[in-house]
This record gives C-alpha cells, structure tokens and sequence, in this order.
C-alpha cells in the first residue's frame, strides 16, 4: 500500500468504528435506572415487596427526621412521642439543656421539636396513603389476596389513627373545647400524594375540625379492628398492629371525646371477667416490671414501636439514652416521686425506678424502663393492657360512680404494685364519685411514668369540669413544674406529700395561654397559604 | 475560679504552629520519536488544630510515541495517596474542635491526674468535660476536647490514579483525528473511631465506622480538529467532538460499637467488638456529548467564531434527556487597522471582543425526576418506604452568557482591560418546597423553578511601573462587580438563617429586625412588619408592645412571627479583587499580593452559640449584657437567664442581631525570593536555584468580628463554628537541573 492509501485506510476504519460505536455508548451512558432504589410502581409488584412497602409505614412511625440535620430522633412513635409528652408534663424532669425549650415551653414555631413532630407524622401519613392505593392495586393484579390487601390496610391506618391523634395533642385544643368539637383539628388527607399536581390539588384543604379528624380516626381504628388479626408470632404480636391493639386503642380515643359509654363497650370486647382479652390473650404480667424486661415478648405490650441495636433511634433520640446513666437528659420530678399517693411501699419504687447520683448528687431518681443502655434497642411502648384497665375503670366510675367494677379494675393494675392489703383499696376506700376518679388519674401517673402519657391526660383533661389538672391560680393549664437548677438531694422524699415551692419555679401557665398548642409550624405556613390563615391562636 | 485560680485558655491547648514541608521532583526528555515526563512529589503538613496532618505523595508519568510519520500515540498516567488526619467537624456536633473549644469552661484544668485517662473528664458525667470546682458539670454534655483531638481518630486517605491513552492520526495537512481513552479512580477511606471512656464514643461505649468510597469515570473522546491558513490572511480552526462518560459511585461501610477495649481501636480488628453493623450505597450517571466549533479569523484582526453542542443527561427523563446549545464570538483587533498607525506609538494594542454562550448544567442529583422507594430497617424488619417524588417533566437547567469588553496595551507597558458580563440561569433545578401537611417525602420536589440573573464589571490594570537594568517593579490591579438577582422563583424557600426570594439577591440573609435592648427590663426588642417595637419576656416566653414613654411596663400583648421576618442583606459580595506587586532587584525577587472583597453582609452564628444561656463558657460579648437599670450595659446585649437562650438570643431564627458587614483587605501572600548566580549554579551543574521565604494570610483588616470573614460552614455567609484560614510562613528551594 502507499502512504496516501494507507492513511484513508486508517481513517475509514476510525470513522467507521465511531459511528458504529455513537449510538451503543450513547444508551451505556444514558439508558440508567437506580440500583439503590424501586420504582413506584415496583414497589407493589411482588408478594415480598408488598411487606416491604408494610413495614416502610411502621419504619416512617419508628424514624423519621430532624429539621435541620436529617439525624434519626425517633419522630414521631420511635421515642419521640413519649420524650415531648414527658417533657410538656410536670411528673418527669428535664434535667440537663436539651429538653429545655419543650420542658420551660419557650418554644415557637421554627422550634425543631414540634416541627418533627408535624413533618415526620405527615410524612408517615402521606406514606401510608401511598401504600394502601398500592395494596389494592397489587390485590386488583392478583399479587397479593384480597384478604392480605385488607390486613396491610388494617395495618396502616392502624398508624394513621395512631399519627392524627398524636397530632391533635400537640396542635389542637382537646374534643370538649367546642360543644360539637367544630374547632380546628389538623389537615385530614387520606389519599396518596405523589406529584405537583397532586400537591396543588391537596393544597387548599386547610384544617378538618376536631370532630372530623376524631371521625377519620375512628372510621380507620374500626376497619383495623375489623381486618386484622388478633395475634402474630413472637414480637410481631407486640410490633405489628393486631384487632386487640385497635380496639385498645379505641378506648384512649373514645376516652378523650369524653365518650364514655363507648369506652366501656369497646373495653368489653378486651376485658373479661378475670381481667384478660379474650382478643390476642392480653393480660397484664405478674409483675409492674414484666412489660420492659422483656418487651418484645410479654402479654401485656398491645403496641410497641420495635427498635433494634442497628436500627433505633440513636444517641439523640433513644430512650435508653435519655432516660438513663447513659445521657442524663430527663429524671423523676419530685412532684410524683414525693407524691403521697405513690406509696412508699409500691413495687413500682424499686422495680421500675433507680436510684443514680452519676450525673449530679441532686438529680437522684431515674425512670429504670429502658434497660438497654447503650444499645437503644428498647422498644417504644406505645399502648399497654395497664391503660386500656384503666381507661375502662375511669369510663365505669364516670358513667356509674364507685362500683365494684370500677374499683377491681383498679386494683388490677395498683395491686401487683402495691401488695399490701392494708394499703389495697376496696370499694368502702371511696366515699364518692371523685375520690375514685381522682385515684385512677393518679394511679394513671404512676403506672405510665416515662412513658409520655402527662401530657396526654392534661390536655384531655384541661376542659374537664372537676378533673382538670391545676395550673396557674387553680385554674385548667399547664402546672408548675420543677427547674433542673434548684433541686438538691433534699428535695427528693419519697411518698413525704411535700415538694418544697421553692425548687418549682417553672410557672404554671393557663389553657389560654398560646403555648397551650405547639404553634403550626413556620415550614408549613411558609409554604401553604391556607393555614398559614389557619395558626393556633396567639402564634 | 477554684482556690489553685485555675484560667485555662483552650486555644493554647487545641491550637499550634504547624509546621509544613514538600518537595517535588521531575525529569523530562525524548528524541523526535518518543518524549517522556516523569515528576513526583511529597508534602507534608500539619494543620493549626493539634490532630490536623495532611499528607500527599504524587505521581505522573507520559509517554508521547511517533508510530508513523501520521500517527503518533501515547499515555500518561496520574497516580496519588493522600491522608488527611482530623481535625474533628461537624458544625453543631459537640465534638467539633471550634464548637467544642469555645465553650471549654474557662475555670477548668485540661488534665487531672488523678483520673484513669489523664484528662479532666468528669467521673459523675462522664461524656463531659470534668467540672472542676464547680458545681455542675457543663452544658450538653460537651467533651474535653483536648482529649478528643488527642485520642479520637478521624482519618481519610485517599488513592488516585487517572490512565489516560490516545491515538492521533494526521490523514491530511491541518486535519487531525484522535481518539482518548480515559479513566478517574478513587479509592477512599474514611475512618472515624470514638473512644469509650468520654464524649462521643461514650453512649456507644466506643465506635468504629469505616467508609469505603469508590468512584469510577471513564471517558470516550473522538475528536477531529482541522486548522488551516489560506491565502496567508485567513485562518480556520474547525472541531467536532463526541464524548461519552460515565461515573460510577460504591460506598461500603463496617460499624463496630461497644468494644470490648479501647485497646483494640481505631481500626477494625475481629471479635473486639459486641455490635456490628454494615451498610453500602451504589449509584450512576452519564452525560453524552456532541460538539461542533468553528472559528474563523482574518489577517489576526477580525475573529468570529460558532459552536453547538448537543448533550444528553442520563439524570434527566427520557424525553427531555437531550438538550441543544449554541454559542458564538467575535474580536476585532482594531490596532491592526490601518487608521490606528497614528497612536499605535501611544495605543499598541486595542482589541474588542464580545461572546455570547449557552449551556446546560448537569449537576442536578442522580434520578431526580423518578419517583423512588428506598430500602429502610424497623428494628429488625426490613422494609422499603416512599423516598423520592419525581418530576418527569424536569429538564435541563441553562445558563446564558454574554461578555462584551475591549483589551488595550499602551506602550507595550501598560495594559488594560475592562469587560461587562452577564450570565442568566434558566429553569433551575431547586428543591421545591412542598407543604409538610401534604407528607411529600423531605417536603421537596425537584422543579426546574428559578431564574437568577448575574452580571458585572470586571477591570484589569497592569504592567511595568519601573524597570532599569537592576531593578523592576511590575504591578496589577484588578476589579470586580457583581450583581446578582432572583428574577423567577414559585414562591418564597425559607431556611434558618437565608431566603430564596423572587427580587432578592441568591441566598438573602433573612430574619428579625432586632432592636436592641429595652433598658428598663433588659428584654430584647424587635421590630415588627407594622413598624411597632415589642420586646421579649423572658418568663413568659411572649411579646409586649414596648412604649418608648414607659418602658418599665410591658404594653399590650403583641407577637413575633414569621411575617415579621424581612431580608437581610445579601450573602454575595458586590466587589472583589487583587492588588499583585511583582518586584525584582538583581538576584532578589519579591510578591506582594492583597485581596479585597465586600458589600456583603455575613451571619455570625458562631458569636451567637457564644451567647448561649447554658453552663459553658461565651464570649466577652457578655460582659456588655444588661445586668440591672443601674447597670444596663451597652444596650445591644440583653438579660441572660439560664436555659433561656433559645428566646433571647432567638436561636431557632435569623436575626439582624447577628449580621454583620463582611468586606474585608488581606495580605494574601508576601514572599522573598533569591537566585543563585549562574556562575555559582553552572559550578554545581544545576540549571537554577532559588531560595524563597513566604507569608500568607499575614493579615485581615475587616470590621467582621468573626476569625474570618471568608469562613462559611454550612452555606455562603452563614458562619457557623468554622476554622480560620491558617497564616502560613514558609521557606523554600527551587532547583532545575
């Protein structure tokens, strides 16, 4: 060959090799699809991605995220919940900073805490719309039955009823604020939101009242009840939701309408004579102790958020961090661990509290429920037999006054504590209707100590005519509450009825008073006129 | 203070002059058929943080080989380690070394030996800093940092190497066709250990992560050039290119906690640990590419020139994956012409120039447009959950550019140059706010919703000051502005400290219009959107109207809400530049360069974590507070309560409190250099060697009352715990063979 030809040569096949090559390398390059993430539609295409997208909902209850540094804190059911209700009541002490703006209520509406707590439960919520749509549509496929669509359903807005209520502790004013509940609850969406346009349409919906977001809450408990099954194997009995566990949980919301027959008509589906479910085969331990020693397998947890030494919610979230030796963020507040109405004698003194002068010789009394220290593999309890038992001797004793019901259901849950029988009440303890009551809220206190129910009950309670908890001037709100600052070894005495005035320096403040309500918060009225109109009073 | 009056200064403890070493070496040479590179270098550095050491070792080799007379091939390749030790950051982590250093309480000795470690821990709290003769432990369990730096490990260390080989044949005078292969390797590995015995590693009773980090990019290029003269006067230079990459992203971690002793860490070592974890990440992007330029020029006096690209984005959906932009430019040199002869004595050169180009910006995340669940663990269940909303309508973000200026030399020795810019983004990818009622995962959705609009001056004088046989003294001086505005936006992004806002200037500062301190109570005032003044009360965590007449009594109850908010100021400076002095005496030469930069205003969160109301140590802003009616202060600082920081200092909210004015001057570098005579090198066989000695960053001059003005952390004028830019002396020696 020559030079000239061997140089065309050389330059046709480069030519030919580039055109040859343009449109494979164009598709290598271009025609990509994740390998680290399912499609939507995928996500429902299998039997086994099914679960998946199931138990997605209980990991959006478990963990979502924190403003501003996307850290696990266990918003809004993995220990978040009980950690705010703690801290919005007056029975358990923050103790170091880190608690400081929800314990002393300075927060306001960029506060991260109650920003969490709105994102993240809407953020479950809008997950779990997502995946019944997704459900039906894989049990329309024929992926999965019917029945199996039903049952993740039930699952689901199991957790829907769950995240709403939670929201209306926070957010809205409780159920007899209004004589027909027609004030604001929150936003009620119940169908999947997954694009602009969806966004758009959702958008101008605003706040449902109280009586519409208690309706949507019962209409999804009921279909729970009513397509989920009464037990699981081993802790998913405990982790997964059962009908037992909606039912249980039916009796809280029934409790805070105020609607007390039907408390009593769904405790009875629970409760029988001797005190067990005939639903699941609830029933309490032996011991108070029982539910946190082993509280993936007990027979009394209806419903724990499940966390796991890989998967929990880590050392700024974690209650077997907070609670503990571990970080020393919340303690016992004098105000219950001297009550007089917490015997001295009580088992709950000594199983489930501790005494640990680690972090100060002055922060001496320590809730001892989350035993896994550093391995926050504890598991959240979420609803525990104890309450429905009261929950239903609270409903019996408001509808009928002191009757032997009433007072047995009581006992159940005082007397493994409490084993004396000279201490036991018997029905001659109660000369009338408010001496019972007032012995179930306090013993309500005792039982769910650390566990997030304060709050709970103060807010229910704040529109109570006689049973409201005291606040400023004796009148409904937020009580006193004991600075971390002043307490000293002296101020603790167990069952002594005194906390001395001058260690409670942390003011009462009254149901009117905004910080009533977790202000709506800015990130949502930064970005939604309609409830940017729709604020909580004085915010 | 204790009774031994104990005033620790943890500066002293946690920062150092650090002292930095490298070299580097590198040998070429060839005959007409093969030339070769070879160089190699090492530094050595260590930072002003106690634990801070970098340390690189490089690599590069290429080989050029004729293969025939139009053929020539050849490789190179780019290899390198590095390993970066500490510091520890993490803008609100209580172990970063600034947030940490800052609140060490002041009253407290670094070591105590009577504990098991040496260091002053707290035997009750033990994650904190111990408490000395205090009575509390500090605040937020915040850990002795010295210990930290000292015993917990945080190490990077990184491998590179970048082969690249090419084919170029030469069919034809002037036409050349070339094929490169080409290929970016790293390897990184990133290891964090947290000892047990105190601060972080303590809740986990001690941790080990381990990253490793691979990323892959190869490249296909073919590119054919042809540049010709004809006629002596015209020139043409065409190009076409067709290029293909795609980037490959692996990530595989091992996590140990609860160890079963410290003596085991940092590394991971079997059976010393009781949890293990495991985690790993894989992803992918491409980009395509089809590019065509012509330029054209006449004589070297008219130039004008096209181009057009057309790229395809893997990230982008299918139907809008492809997008085309054009591009063009022109110069005329009009000292060339012949009316320019009169002052070409005075004006040797003069050139006009303008261009306009478009382009596409790929940087935009992997599979934004796709709507995704991803893998998630409840306890011990594993799950997927709805992560991602897509946008398949999304499409490329562009940008435009214009620049229109002139080039001009007077003398042969002075030139100037002043040009105006302009560059407008279009169809921006942003993370669209989505109401967080709607449950829209992260409340985002990626929309191509903005337009931001830059444009500026830009001036450039320079040349020789002075020059005799001895001596020169050549000096230039360069100027910037910069304009910049949100000009299309859906609706307002708000963030802690900064807004993105339609009219406003890219990333406003934004919060609180703050109105110093009601004298009478020490309550800090704001003002609201309807111009009133309140002030907060700190015991009911409320605002009160404030009446100037009566001061002493909280007014009407009022409030302080987001509405109230306004911009700030803007975080982007609205000039910029440099002041370069260049100067020589025989043998000696010496640099003296500044740089200046201002009209921008900076957020000082760190002077506001300093002012926070919990048991740490803070500034000496304090001492200005307002303390009694008698003792009020300097009025910009109010009352302090314990815990109550979050109100009065407004932690959660941008504040005009904190902002402050950012223009700065620094002496960016002063150096000294000394060549060796000729007659002294040529002894020893070298070619030339230089001695230097180096200042950098000797000074600032701002009225910023942060360590730096040029210091963000978390985004563009927000500063937030970040370490200073070191001052740097250094001595050095150049030696060519």
């Amino acid at each position: 060959m020559k030079r000239n030809n061997i140089k065309y040569f050389a330059a046709g096949i480069i030519t030919f090799a580039l055109a040859t090559t343009f449109s494979s390398c164009d598709d290598e390059v271009l025609d990509l699809m994740p390998a680290n993430s399912v499609g939507y539609t995928d996500a429902f295409s299998t039997e086994k991605l099914c679960e998946l997208s199931m138990v997605g909902c209980y990991d959006a209850a478990q963990s979502g995220y924190y403003p501003g540094n996307n850290q696990r804190r266990g918003y809004p059911f993995g220990a978040a919940s009980i950690e705010q209700g703690d801290m919005r009541g007056e029975d358990m002490l923050n103790v170091q900073a880190f608690f400081a703006v929800t314990y002393g209520s300075t927060y306001g509406s960029s506060s991260p805490n109650g920003q969490a707590m709105w994102e993240c439960t809407y953020q479950m919520i809008n997950k779990i719309n997502i995946c019944i749509e997704g459900f039906k549509l894989a049990a329309s496929k024929g992926v999965i039955t019917e029945a199996k669509a039903k049952e993740y359903e039930g699952e689901a807005r199991f957790l829907r009823a769950l995240g709403f209520h939670e929201l209306l502790l926070h957010f809205s004013y409780p159920y007899a604020h209004t004589a027909d509940a027609s004030h604001f609850g929150v936003p009620v969406n119940t169908t999947p939101i997954n694009s602009i346009e969806t966004v758009e349409a959702a958008k101008s919906a605003g706040r449902a009242t109280v009586a519409q977001t208690y309706k949507q809450i019962l209409e999804d408990l009921d279909y729970a009840e009513a397509n989920l099954p009464a037990t699981r194997s081993g802790g998913l009995k405990i982790s997964r939701a059962t009908s037992g566990a909606a039912i249980g949980l039916k009796t809280r919301i029934y409790q805070h309408m105020g609607k007390w027959d039907k408390v009593i008509s769904e405790s009875q589906k629970i409760v029988d004579a001797t005190f067990k479910s005939p639903i699941g085969g609830y029933a309490l331990t032996a011991e108070p102790s029982g539910p946190f020693t082993n509280n993936s397998g007990n027979t009394e947890s209806m419903f724990s958020i499940e966390n796991s030494e890989l998967d929990n919610c880590t050392v700024n979230g974690s209650l077997s961090q907070f609670y503990t030796k571990v970080r020393s963020l919340i303690c016992m507040s004098p105000i219950i661990y001297n009550a007089s109405f917490w015997l001295a004698s009580d088992k709950r003194r000594t199983q489930l509290v501790v005494y640990n002068t680690s972090y100060t010789a002055r922060h001496a009394y320590w809730v001892d429920k989350y035993k896994t220290y550093e391995k926050m593999a504890d598991w959240a309890p979420i609803l525990r037999y104890a309450e429905v038992l009261l929950n239903y001797a609270e409903a019996e004793a408001r509808t009928n006054g002191v009757t032997q019901k009433a007072v047995d259901l009581l006992n159940q849950v005082r007397n493994r504590a409490v084993t004396t029988t000279a201490d036991q009440y018997t029905i001659n303890s109660f000369s009338d209707t408010k001496s019972l009551m007032t012995a179930i809220l306090n013993e309500r206190r005792i039982e769910f100590l650390g566990e997030g129910r304060r709050w709970a009950d103060i807010h229910r309670l704040a529109k109570d005519p006689v049973y409201y908890v005291k606040a400023l001037n004796d009148a409904p709100g937020v009580p006193a509450k004991v600075a971390t600052g002043n307490v000293t070894a002296a101020s603790w005495n167990a069952a002594s009825g005194t906390v001395p005035s001058s260690i409670i320096t942390i003011a009462a403040y009254s149901y009117d008073d905004r910080r009533f309500l977790f202000p709506i918060p800015d990130s949502e009225t930064n970005t939604n006129e309609k409830l940017k109109t729709q604020q909580n009073p004085g915010w | 203070m204790d009774d031994k009056g104990t005033d620790t200064n943890w500066n002293d403890y946690v920062f150092r002059t650090a002292f930095q070493h490298s070299h580097a070496l590198s040998v070429s040479g060839g005959t007409d058929e093969t030339q070769y590179y070879i160089s190699g270098g090492y530094s050595n550095q260590e930072g002003i943080v106690i634990n801070n050491k970098f340390e690189r070792y490089t690599f590069n080799a290429s080989v050029d080989q004729k293969l025939l007379k139009f053929m020539k091939a050849g490789f190179s390749l780019n290899a390198s380690y590095q390993k970066n030790t500490g510091p520890i950051k993490g803008t609100n982590s209580i172990s970063d070394n600034m947030y940490a250093t800052t609140r060490m309480l002041p009253n407290v000795a670094v070591y105590d030996k009577t504990h098991p470690t040496g260091y002053n821990i707290d035997v009750a709290s033990p994650k904190s800093l111990g408490r000395g003769a205090n009575l509390l432990p500090i605040d937020l369990t915040v850990p002795n940092i010295v210990w930290v730096l000292k015993n917990n490990t945080q190490e990077n260390e990184s491998y590179r190497l970048m082969p690249t080989g090419y084919v170029e044949i030469n069919p034809l005078k002037g036409l050349s066709l070339k094929t490169v292969v080409g290929a970016d390797i790293s390897l990184l590995d990133n290891v964090y250990a947290w000892l047990p015995d105190t601060g972080d590693g303590y809740g986990y009773n001690g941790l080990i992560s381990e990253t490793n980090y691979t990323r892959k990019r190869w490249t296909l290029q073919n590119i054919a050039s042809y540049v010709r003269t004809f006629h002596e006067k015209h020139n043409i230079d065409l190009t076409a290119v067709t290029e293909w990459s795609k980037y490959e992203y692996r990530n595989v971690n091992a996590g140990a906690r609860d160890m079963s002793s410290s003596f085991f860490m940092p590394y991971i070592i079997s059976n010393t640990y009781n949890t293990q974890s495991s985690g790993g990440d894989y992803t992918y992007n491409g980009i395509a590419s089809y590019i065509f330029r012509a330029n054209y020029n006449y004589n070297s006096t008219y130039y004008i020139g096209g181009s057009i690209r057309r790229d395809g984005l893997s990230r982008l959906p299918e139907n809008n994956r492809w997008g085309t932009f054009y591009g063009g430019s022109f110069a005329v040199r009009l000292s060339q012409m012949d009316f320019w002869t009169g002052i070409k004595d005075v004006v040797s050169d003069f050139r006009l120039r303008g261009s306009y180009a478009e382009v596409g910006n790929d940087d935009i995340g992997n599979f934004t447009y796709l709507d995704t669940f991803t893998a998630q663990l409840y306890g011990s269940q594993t799950g997927i959950s709805y992560y991602q909303t897509g946008n398949p309508a999304l499409k490329w973000e562009k940008q435009n550019i214009y620049d229109l200026g002139f080039d001009l030399s007077l003398y042969n020795r002075v030139n100037f140059t002043a040009a105006y810019w302009s560059k407008k983004n279009s169809d921006i990818v942003l993370d669209s706010p989505t109401p967080p009622s709607l449950g829209i995962p992260w409340n985002v959705i990626s929309r191509n919703i903005g337009a931001v609009e830059n444009h500026g001056l830009e001036f450039e004088l320079g040349g020789t000051v002075y020059r005799n046989k001895n001596f020169s003294y050549a000096a230039s001086l360069n100027f910037s502005t910069q304009y910049n505005k949100v000009t299309e936006l859906l609706s307002d992004m708000t963030y802690e400290h900064y807004i993105i806002r339609k009219g406003e200037s890219m990333r406003s500062l934004y919060g609180y219009i703050y109105e110093g301190v009601n004298m009478a109570n020490g309550y800090p005032m704001y003002r609201k959107a309807d111009g009133t003044i309140v002030q907060g009360n700190p015991n009911d965590s409320k605002y009160y109207v404030y009446d100037a007449a009566n001061p002493g009594t909280l007014g009407a109850a009022s409030s302080l809400i987001a509405a109230d908010k306004v911009v700030l100021g803007n975080t982007i400076p609205k000039w910029f530049g440099g002041f370069d002095n260049n100067l020589k005496y025989k043998n000696f030469d010496m640099n003296i360069f500044f740089r200046f930069s201002g009209g921008n205003k900076i957020a000082n969160v760190t002077r506001r974590d300093m002012m926070n109301m919990y048991f740490q140590n803070n500034g000496t802003e304090i001492l200005d507070r307002w303390q009694s009616k008698e003792n009020p202060g300097n009025g910009k600082v109010p009352i302090i309560i314990y815990n109550k920081g979050s109100f009065l200092n407004l932690e959660a909210d941008g504040s005009s409190r904190w902002v402050e004015d950012g223009d700065f001057l620094k002496l960016q570098n002063i150096s000294l250099g000394y060549t060796l005579p000729k007659t002294l090198t040529e002894r020893l066989t070298l070619n030339q060697v230089r001695v230097y000695a180096q200042a950098q960053n000797l000074f600032t001059i701002t009225k910023y009352t942060g360590l730096d003005p040029e210091v963000y952390t978390t985004t563009l004028g927000v500063d937030w715990n970040g370490n200073p830019q070191q001052r740097s002396f250094t001595f050095g020696l150049n030696v060519v063979f």
